[in-house]
C-alpha cells in the first residue's frame, strides 16, 4: 500500500525528531560533563559532611571518593532530564528555529496530518512542506557556540580543579585511591605512634609520594637477592605494644637489616608493585609480632 | 501548491490590481474586503462621506461577473423595499396572480449605504438575509444568489436620526473596516485622475467569475490551521471577556470569524496555512465592533481598536 501524503508528513516528523534526539544526546553528554565537573568542584571545595570521603567498591578493590559518585549521579540525572526535555519538548522547535522558512507550514502540516485531513488545500500543503523539507537542514540541531562554550567550560573547570588539587586546595583528595593501602598506612601510623613512639606518623603522605618513601629511582636489577632480615622487637620507648612502624623514620627494627638495599631497587614503572611490596612487608612484620 | 489553487490566488490578486485602477490608495481596505468575500462574510464599513466607499464596492463587482445593487437606507425604507414584495400581475390569459417581485437584496454584491439610518425592522431584514442567505416572503422562501456579499456602511458623524445597530446584529458582520482619509500624495492623485477624465472612462476588466469566487471560498474553508494557531485565536477572543478595559467581550462567533479571516488572509497572500501574523492582522477588524470598551478606559482615551491591540501585546 502506498504511503499517503499525510503519512509522509508524519514520517518526516519522526525523522526530524530522530535527528533531534541525536543532537540532544550530544549536547546532553557535553553539558552533563560540565555539570559533573561543576558538582565535583563544589563538593571538592566545600566538602560537605553529608558526602562520605570514599565509597568502597569491593568488586574492584578500590574506593571511589564520595564527591565523584555524587557528581556522577547528578550528571547522569542531568543527562536524562536534558535529553528528555530536548527530545520531547524542543526538537521540532529547534528545527523550526534553524529553518524558519518552513516553521508554521510544518506545524500546520503536522497537525493536519494527525487529523488526517485530505482536502485539496491540505494535500497542497503536504506537497509544499515535503518539497521544502528537502531544502532544510538539521545542522542547526547542534549548536556550535553552545558546544564550544561547554567544552571550554569543561577545560577551564578541569584546570581549576587540577590547580586546586596540586596547590593543596581543599581536601587534597585524589580521584581514585587504594583503600587497602590507605588503611594499612593509617594502621601503621597508629601503631607506630603507640609502640615505637619515634615514628614520624605521616605514613599516608609518604605513600602518596613513592619517591620520598622509596628513595631515588634507578635501574632495576633483575634476579634474586635474598637477605635475611633480623628484626628487633624491643621498642626503645613507649608503653604500648607494636613498635613496628614500617615506613616511618623512627622505625624500631635493629640495624643491619637490608631494607635500604631494597629501596635502591625502586622503579617508577613498578610503583604499584613496590607499594605492594612495602605493604606486604608491613603485614609480615605485624604477623611476626 | 497545485496549479488550480495558484491560478485562483492569482485571479484574486488581479481583482486587487483592477480595483486599484479606480480607487487610489486604500490597499488595506480593498484587501480586507476581498478577505471578507473569499470567507463568504459580510463587512461593515465606517467612514466619513466622500471616501469612495461606493466606488470601491462597485469596482469589486465590476471586475467580477457578479451582479451589484445599492440600497440607500432612510428611516422610511421598509423591509419589503429591501427583500421584495408580492405584486398582482395579470397573466397573458387574463388571470391575476401574486408574483414575488425580488428586491435589491437579490444581488451578488449588495451595498447597504448608511444602514444605521434604516429602522431596526429594516435593519433586521438585512441581517436575516445576511445570516440565512435567503429571504422569506408570504410564507415562501427564496434563496439569495451565491456568492452573496453585503457591504453595509455607516457614518460616524451626524448621528441624529439614526438607529445604531444593536451589538447582537453587529456581531453578524464578519469584520468592520474603517476608512481613513488618504495621504496627501494619494489625494493629489485622486484629484488629477478624476478632474481629467470621467469615472466611467476607466474601464475595468472582468477577471473573476462568481463560480471562481465560490471555488475560492471552498478552498479557503479547506485551509488547514495548526492547533496552536487555533488556540491563539481562541485565546485572543477569550481575553476580550477578561480584559479590564473591555466591558463586554466577543462571542465564540468572533473566534470563528478570526480563524476564518486568518485563512482568507493566508489565501490572499498565496499561502495554504495560517500564520500568527494573519491572526494578528485580522484581530482588529474582526473584534473592534464586537466589544464594548469599559467607560473608565474610554474616559482614558482607549478605543476599541486600542483595546484589541493591547490584548495582542
Amino acid at each position: 500500500m502506498t504511503e499517503t501524503k499525510a503519512e509522509k508528513i508524519l514520517q518526516a516528523e519522526k525523522e526530524i525528531r530522530r535527528e533531534g534526539a541525536k543532537a540532544a544526546f550530544l549536547h546532553g553528554m557535553v553539558e552533563a560533563t560540565v555539570f559533573f565537573v561543576v558538582v565535583y568542584f563544589v563538593l571538592f571545595t566545600f566538602q560537605p559532611d553529608a558526602v562520605p570521603d570514599t565509597i568502597p567498591i569491593e568488586q574492584a578493590d578500590v574506593a571511589v571518593p564520595g564527591a565523584v559518585v555524587v557528581a556522577a549521579v547528578a550528571a547522569f540525572l542531568f543527562l536524562i532530564a536534558d535529553a528528555y526535555l530536548v527530545y520531547h519538548k524542543r526538537t521540532l522547535e529547534y528545527f523550526e528555529d534553524v529553518n524558519p522558512q518552513i516553521n508554521e507550514a510544518l506545524r500546520t502540516a503536522r497537525d493536519a496530518a494527525e487529523r488526517d485531513e485530505k482536502t485539496e488545500m491540505a494535500e497542497a500543503l503536504y506537497d509544499d512542506v515535503l518539497k521544502e523539507l528537502k531544502n532544510t537542514s538539521s545542522d542547526g540541531f547542534v549548536s556550535i557556540p553552545r558546544m564550544t562554550g561547554s567544552v571550554v567550560l569543561v577545560f577551564a573547570l578541569a584546570f581549576l580543579l587540577l590547580s586546586a588539587s596540586m596547590g593543596g586546595f581543599g581536601g587534597g583528595q585524589s580521584l581514585f585511591s587504594d583503600e587497602t593501602t590507605n588503611q594499612g598506612a593509617s594502621s601503621a601510623q597508629g601503631e607506630g605512634a603507640g609502640g615505637g613512639g619515634g615514628g614520624s606518623g605521616n605514613a599516608e603522605g609518604e605513600l602518596q609520594n613513592a619517591e620520598e618513601v622509596l628513595g631515588e629511582s634507578g635501574e632495576v636489577s633483575r634476579g634474586e637477592n635474598r637477605q635475611n632480615a633480623e628484626l628487633d622487637r624491643s621498642g626503645s620507648g613507649g608503653d604500648g605494644e607494636g613498635g613496628s612502624g614500617a615506613v616511618g623514620e623512627g622505625r624500631d627494627y635493629s640495624e643491619g637489616v637490608s631494607v635500604e638495599g631494597q629501596r635502591t631497587e625502586f622503579s617508577p614503572e613498578e610503583e604499584i608493585e613496590d607499594a605492594e611490596l612495602v605493604k606486604e612487608y608491613n603485614l609480615r612484620v605485624r604477623s611476626d609480632e | 501548491m497545485s496549479q488550480k489553487i495558484e491560478d485562483l490566488q492569482d485571479k484574486i490578486q488581479d481583482v486587487r490590481d483592477e480595483v486599484s485602477k479606480k480607487v487610489v490608495g486604500q490597499e488595506d481596505i480593498i484587501e480586507l474586503l476581498l478577505v471578507s468575500m473569499v470567507c463568504d462574510g459580510n463587512a461593515l464599513l465606517e467612514s466619513n462621506p466622500g471616501l469612495a466607499k461606493t466606488m470601491m464596492v462597485r469596482s469589486i463587482a465590476d471586475v467580477t461577473d457578479m451582479s451589484f445593487s445599492r440600497i440607500q437606507n432612510t428611516p422610511d425604507l421598509m423591509p419589503s423595499d429591501v427583500t421584495g414584495t408580492e405584486v398582482i400581475r395579470e397573466s397573458a390569459e387574463g388571470s391575476k396572480e401574486f408574483i414575488f417581485e425580488k428586491g435589491p437584496i437579490f444581488a451578488n454584491v449588495v451595498l447597504a449605504d448608511e444602514i444605521n439610518r434604516a429602522t431596526p425592522k429594516t435593519q433586521a431584514s438585512f441581517l436575516e438575509a445576511m445570516e440565512e442567505e435567503q429571504v422569506t416572503a408570504s410564507g415562501k422562501t427564496y434563496d439569495l444568489p451565491r456568492p452573496f456579499f453585503v457591504l453595509a456602511t455607516q457614518n460616524p458623524i451626524d448621528q441624529e436620526g439614526t438607529y445604531p445597530l444593536p451589538e447582537a446584529q453587529k456581531d453578524r458582520f464578519m469584520m468592520k473596516l474603517t476608512v481613513d482619509y488618504p495621504e496627501r500624495e494619494e489625494e493629489a492623485e485622486i484629484v488629477d485622475r478624476y478632474t481629467q477624465q470621467w469615472e466611467d472612462d476607466i474601464e475595468l476588466e472582468k477577471v473573476l467569475t462568481g463560480d471562481e469566487l465560490l471555488r475560492a471560498q471552498e478552498m479557503v474553508r479547506d485551509i488547514p490551521v495548526a492547533d496552536d494557531i487555533r488556540d491563539r485565536a481562541i485565546e485572543i477572543v477569550a481575553n476580550t471577556r477578561d480584559s479590564e478595559e473591555i466591558e463586554f467581550g466577543a462571542s465564540p462567533r468572533a473566534s470563528l470569524s478570526l480563524v476564518l479571516g486568518g485563512k482568507g488572509m493566508a489565501f490572499l497572500n498565496g499561502r495554504n496555512y495560517v500564520s500568527e501574523e494573519d491572526l494578528e492582522e485580522m484581530s482588529v477588524p474582526v473584534l473592534r465592533h464586537r466589544i464594548v470598551v469599559d467607560f473608565r478606559a474610554e474616559r482614558d482615551g482607549v478605543t476599541p481598536e486600542q483595546a484589541v491591540r493591547n490584548l495582542l501585546e
